[in-house]
């Protein structure tokens, strides 16, 4: 698996490491900035404001970025309530 | 008042078989006046006048009672097959060698009788996965279909989308009807004097993946069935996603026209106007 992380960047656990990948991807696609993006974020209307296209749109994307492959259709809880559900959820398929 | 005295629930628990009692719906229909309603629709959206209006109206108030007597059936597991056993012709082969090449997205419409392409395909197939309202289904339905996902409920649409994707990734059929734009935003389509509005989630989900797709429809052939499968055009790969899922609707639409201009009996949009006064 590979990550578009800076040299500069210091070492970090993976999640920390899919947490900034997820924070890159996001920053692109709303145009808000990184800083402002926290782990409690919503990502639908209440937060970013993406609808449903702009969520599969933004984990297709990570999954891209990220070199992962997702596979579960079957869900549970919701990978879009919040930054972080979605970078808990690209863990686990990570690891699925 | 279209029809007070006409209850589907009643029909459907009185004796006799299903065809002969949507024959004799034909008989109600010819003998009623044509109901007000359907009467404007036909007169504001299709510029129908004289005995051309008064066949169409009969043909559209049958094709509403005859999709809530079955419905009755479909939704009764003692009685489903009667109501399967109507389809008359069904040629699943362009979906079937799609099918061997990867996931397919089927399109369906709010047109024919309601829930019938759902059953047939439940029946035809192992566990496709159905985007559809899921308030009115029967208990049981779960036991032999495969997910039902209802995307009327827009905290479900995310999660939908990628379950959606997942499940084309892996090969499966995924149905769903994106006419009735049932989702926060939409494609509309003028015709008929009206607007058509659709949701883009299906369409989004072809242009993602890299999918083909079907419009899928049930439609009334007389007192039986028959299903049509019609493959959407995949749009040009360098079109702007708007314009992407704006040509797949459009190619979708060209399925539905000649139905709505043609067959009335297959107007389901006027059910939810009757069934009050059905359910009464």
């Amino acid at each position: 698996m590979s990550f578009p992380l800076t040299e500069t960047r210091p070492p970090m656990g993976e999640r920390d490491a899919i947490f900034q990948a997820v924070l890159g991807h996001l920053s692109e696609r709303t145009g808000i900035s990184r800083s402002a993006i926290r782990e409690e974020t919503a990502l639908g209307q209440d937060g970013l404001g993406l609808d449903s296209i702009g969520c599969l749109e933004l984990l297709l994307a990570i999954e891209q970025g990220c070199g992962l492959r997702l596979r579960n259709e079957d869900l549970t809880g919701d990978p879009f309530a919040s930054v972080g559900s979605l970078v808990d959820y690209v863990i686990a398929q990570t690891h699925g | 008042m279209a029809d007070a005295s006409y209850s589907p629930r009643r029909h459907f628990a009185a004796a006799g078989a299903l065809e002969a009692k949507l024959a004799a719906l034909c008989q109600i229909a010819e003998e009623k006046p044509v109901d007000p309603r359907i009467r404007d629709w036909a007169m504001r959206h299709l510029a129908l006048d004289g005995p051309a209006l008064e066949a169409w109206g009969a043909r559209a108030w049958w094709g509403v009672a005859a999709g809530e007597l079955l419905r009755h059936y479909l939704y009764d597991r003692t009685r489903r097959d009667e109501a399967l056993a109507l389809l008359r012709h069904a040629d699943w082969s362009l979906v079937d060698a799609a099918l061997a090449e990867g996931g397919v997205i089927l399109a369906a419409a709010h047109l024919g009788p309601p829930k019938f392409a759902m059953n047939a395909l439940i029946a035809r197939y192992a566990r496709p996965m159905i985007l559809t309202n899921t308030d009115d289904m029967p208990d049981w339905l779960p036991d032999i279909s495969g997910p039902l996902l209802n995307p009327l409920v827009p905290e479900n649409r995310a999660r939908i989308m990628l379950s959606g994707a997942l499940h084309l990734r892996a090969g499966g059929l995924l149905f769903g009807a994106p006419d009735g734009g049932f989702s926060s935003s939409q494609l509309v389509i003028e015709a008929f004097n009206k607007p058509w509005p659709f949701s883009p989630g299906l369409s989004a989900l072809a242009r993602m993946m890299g999918r083909p797709a079907f419009t899928l429809l049930a439609l009334w052939d007389g007192t039986g069935i028959t299903l049509r499968t019609e493959p959407i055009v995949t749009p040009p790969s360098d079109l702007p996603a708007e314009a992407w899922d704006r040509s797949w609707i459009w190619s979708h639409w060209t399925a539905l026209e000649p139905v709505i201009r043609n067959s009335p009996e297959n107007l389901r949009s006027f059910i939810p106007v009757f069934r009050p006064e059905f359910e009464r």
